[in-house]
C-alpha cells in the first residue's frame, strides 16, 4: 500500500490517466446498461436538441442520443486502435527480434524498408491505401497495423541489439540453446518493458489516426456509431449543435491524452535506470 | 555541397522509380470497373464504355498502361482528370499555391510557439513551469487536427465573428485571414515534438563544458541562454521540423476539407471519393516527391549550419 501511494506521488499524471482509462472502459464495456437510450433510436421531434436533464449531451440531427452513441461508440473507438496495435505487434516483435539478433543482411534490408514507410506520414499512405482496397474499418485496421509495424519493429530491433551482447545470452549459447529459444525465451521477456511503453504510445496514435479515416469517410460507416465518425457528423451541425462534435472531439482527445501520459509514466516507471533528459 | 546535392538528387531516381510502380499498381486494386465508374452507374451502353477505355487506354494491359502513363510524366504531362475533364497538372498547379500558403503558415506558427516553450523548459527543466508547458504540449498533440480547427472555428468564427468560418479568399493576402485558423490548427499539432527535441538539446548543451565555461567566465544568463546554448540546439531542432512538415502534408488534406479550402489536400480527398485514378495517382508522386525534396533540405541546411556533419 506504502509503495502504492509512493508511486501515485510520484507519477501523478500517469495514475490518473490510468484511472481515467479504466473508467472510460468500464463505462463503454457497461454501454448497454449505462445508455439512457438506443444509440440507433431515432427521434424526429426532437432533433439537434440542447443539452438537458433528458439528453445529458444533447440530441443529433436524427434525434438520437448523444450520450448514448459516445458510450456505445467507445467500443468501436477503443477497440479498433488495439486491434491495429495487435497486428503491429504480432508481426513486428518477430521481426524486430530476429533483425536484431541475426544482424547482416535481412537486417539491413528490414531497416532499410522501416526508414522508407517511416519517411511519409502513415495518415497519408493509410488514406490511399484503404480509399483503393475499399473503405470500411476492417480495412481501415489492416492497413493502419501494416504501417505501424515499422515502429514495432525498429524499437525491438534497438532493444535486442543491446541484450545481444549481455552474459546471459552468450550463457545461452554455451548451452547450445536454439536461435528461436534465446531470442523468444531469453531475449525477449527483457524486452517487453520497451514494447508496453510503444504499445501504449501507439494505441493513441492508431485511435488518431483511425479517428481521421472516419471522418473522411473511409473507416468506420454507417449506421455504427464510432467517434471518429460522429465529427464527421458533427461538422455539419457545428454552427448550431455544437455540443454534438464538442462530446465527441473531448472523447477522442481525453483517451489519446491519457495514453500519451500513461506511455510516459510507463517510460519512466519501467526504466529508471534511463533518466530522461 | 553543390555536389552534394546533385548527388542526392541522382540517388533519388531510383527511389522515384520504385514509388511510381508502387502508386501506380496501387490505384489499380480498386474494385469496380474504372469505366463504368466515370460514367457514373450501370446501364451505359457497351459502346459508350469502350469509347471511354480507349480514350484513356483503360483497354489496354496494365503494363501498357504504365508505360504510357510514365512517358507522360517524364514529360510533364500527368494525364486527364476522369471527372473533371481537365487536366491533372492543370488541377494541381491551380490549387497548389494555397496548400504552400498553409503549408508555410503552419510552419510559422508551430516555430513560433516551440522555439520559446522548448527554451523555457529547458531553463526551468524539471519545475512546476516545466511539467506544465509538458502537460500543455502532450494534450495539444492529442486532439485530432480536424477536431482542433472545428473548435477554433466555433470560437473565432461562429462565435466571436472576427475571422471567416471556411472557405478561401480572392487573393494571397484576403487568403491570411481565410488561412488563420486552418494554419494554427496544423501548426500546433507539430509544437509538441518540436519542443521536447528542442528541450533536450538545450539541456544537454547547458550542462556541456563550454557553457560551463562561459558560466565561470560570468557571461550573462541571457547571452548563456540565447547566444551559447540556442546556437547549438539548431540541428535536432531542425531535422525534426523536417519530419514534422511531411507528416504536416498528411494533415493538410483533412484540414482543407474540414475548412473547405481548395488545395491539393481536398483535391486529393475527392479523387479518392470519386475514385478519380489519374488525380490520385498524379498527385501521390507530386506528395512523394515533395516529401523527398523536403528531406534534401532539411539534410543541407544541417549541413550548411553544422560544418562538423560530413555530406558523404
Amino acid at each position: 500500500m506504502k509503495t502504492f501511494f509512493r508511486t501515485i506521488k510520484k507519477y501523478p499524471l500517469a495514475v490518473v490517466s490510468a484511472i481515467i482509462l479504466c473508467i472510460i472502459i468500464v463505462l463503454t464495456v457497461l454501454a448497454l446498461v449505462l445508455a439512457p437510450y438506443d444509440p440507433t433510436a431515432t427521434d424526429i421531434l426532437n432533433t439537434t436538441k440542447a443539452p438537458d436533464s433528458m439528453h445529458w449531451l444533447g440530441t443529433d440531427m436524427q434525434g438520437r442520443d448523444v450520450f448514448s452513441r459516445i458510450l456505445y461508440g467507445g467500443r468501436t473507438a477503443l477497440l479498433a486502435p488495439l486491434a491495429v496495435v495487435a497486428i503491429a505487434l504480432v508481426i513486428g516483435i518477430p521481426l524486430g527480434l530476429f533483425a536484431g539478433y541475426s544482424g547482416g543482411k535481412f537486417d539491413n534490408i528490414l531497416m532499410r524498408i522501416c526508414d522508407v514507410i517511416l519517411a511519409f506520414p502513415s495518415m497519408l499512405i493509410a488514406l490511399l491505401t484503404v480509399a483503393f482496397l475499399g473503405r470500411g474499418l476492417q480495412n481501415a485496421i489492416a492497413v493502419l497495423g501494416l504501417f505501424y509495424i515499422p515502429m514495432i519493429a525498429r524499437m525491438v530491433r534497438a532493444q535486442v541489439i543491446v541484450q545481444r551482447e549481455q552474459n546471459y545470452v552468450e550463457a545461452c549459447h554455451a548451452m547450445g540453446y536454439s536461435t528461436l529459444r534465446t531470442v523468444f525465451i531469453h531475449i525477449l521477456p527483457n524486452c517487453v518493458s520497451a514494447v508496453i511503453v510503444q504499445a501504449t504510445l501507439c494505441l493513441g496514435y492508431a485511435m488518431l489516426d483511425l479517428a481521421a479515416l472516419s471522418y473522411l469517410g473511409l473507416g468506420v460507416q454507417p449506421p455504427m456509431s464510432d467517434w471518429g465518425y460522429m465529427l464527421s457528423e458533427g461538422k455539419q451541425v457545428l454552427t448550431f449543435a455544437p455540443w454534438l462534435p464538442l462530446s465527441a472531439g473531448a472523447a477522442i482527445m481525453i483517451t489519446v491524452a491519457c495514453f500519451n501520459f500513461l506511455g510516459d509514466g510507463l517510460d519512466d516507471y519501467l526504466d529508471p535506470r534511463r533518466k530522461r533528459v | 555541397m553543390l555536389r552534394y546535392a546533385i548527388k542526392r538528387i541522382l540517388a533519388l531516381i531510383p527511389i522515384l522509380i520504385v514509388v511510381s510502380f508502387l502508386i501506380f499498381f496501387m490505384v489499380r486494386l480498386a474494385p469496380g470497373d474504372p469505366a463504368v465508374n466515370m460514367v457514373g452507374g450501370a446501364n451505359t451502353s457497351e459502346e459508350i464504355l469502350s469509347n471511354i477505355r480507349a480514350k484513356y487506354h483503360l483497354d489496354k494491359s496494365i503494363p501498357e498502361q504504365y508505360t504510357i502513363w510514365i512517358s507522360g510524366v517524364l514529360k510533364g504531362d500527368l494525364g486527364t482528370s476522369y471527372k473533371m475533364n481537365s487536366s491533372v497538372v492543370k488541377l494541381i498547379g491551380e490549387r497548389i499555391p494555397i496548400t504552400i500558403q498553409l503549408l508555410t503558415m503552419s510552419v510559422f506558427w508551430g516555430v513560433l510557439f516551440s522555439i520559446p516553450i522548448g527554451v523555457m523548459s529547458a531553463v526551468k527543466k524539471n519545475t512546476i513551469v516545466d511539467k506544465l508547458l509538458s502537460v500543455v504540449t502532450s494534450l495539444s498533440i492529442s486532439s485530432p487536427v480536424f477536431f482542433t480547427g472545428m473548435v477554433l472555428m466555433l470560437i473565432f468564427a461562429v462565435n466571436l465573428h472576427l475571422l471567416p468560418t471556411y472557405g478561401t479568399g480572392e487573393n494571397i493576402l484576403e487568403n491570411f485571414r481565410y488561412m488563420l485558423l486552418p494554419s494554427l490548427a496544423l501548426g500546433v499539432n507539430m509544437v509538441a515534438m518540436n519542443a521536447r527535441t528542442l528541450r533536450s538539446s538545450m539541456i544537454q548543451a547547458m550542462e556541456s563544458n563550454y557553457v560551463q565555461t562561459a558560466i565561470a567566465k560570468g557571461v550573462s544568463r541571457r547571452s548563456i541562454i540565447l547566444k551559447h546554448a540556442l546556437k547549438n540546439s539548431w540541428i535536432p531542432f531542425i531535422t525534426i521540423s523536417g519530419v514534422q512538415v511531411a507528416s504536416l502534408l498528411g494533415g493538410t488534406s483533412i484540414i482543407e476539407t474540414t475548412f473547405s479550402i481548395n488545395g491539393i489536400g481536398s483535391l486529393l480527398i475527392n479523387g479518392v471519393n470519386t475514385t478519380d485514378y489519374s488525380v490520385v495517382q498524379g498527385l501521390a508522386l507530386v506528395i512523394v516527391i515533395a516529401i523527398l525534396l523536403i528531406n534534401l533540405l532539411v539534410d543541407i541546411i544541417c549541413g550548411l549550419i553544422d560544418t562538423r556533419i560530413q555530406l558523404k
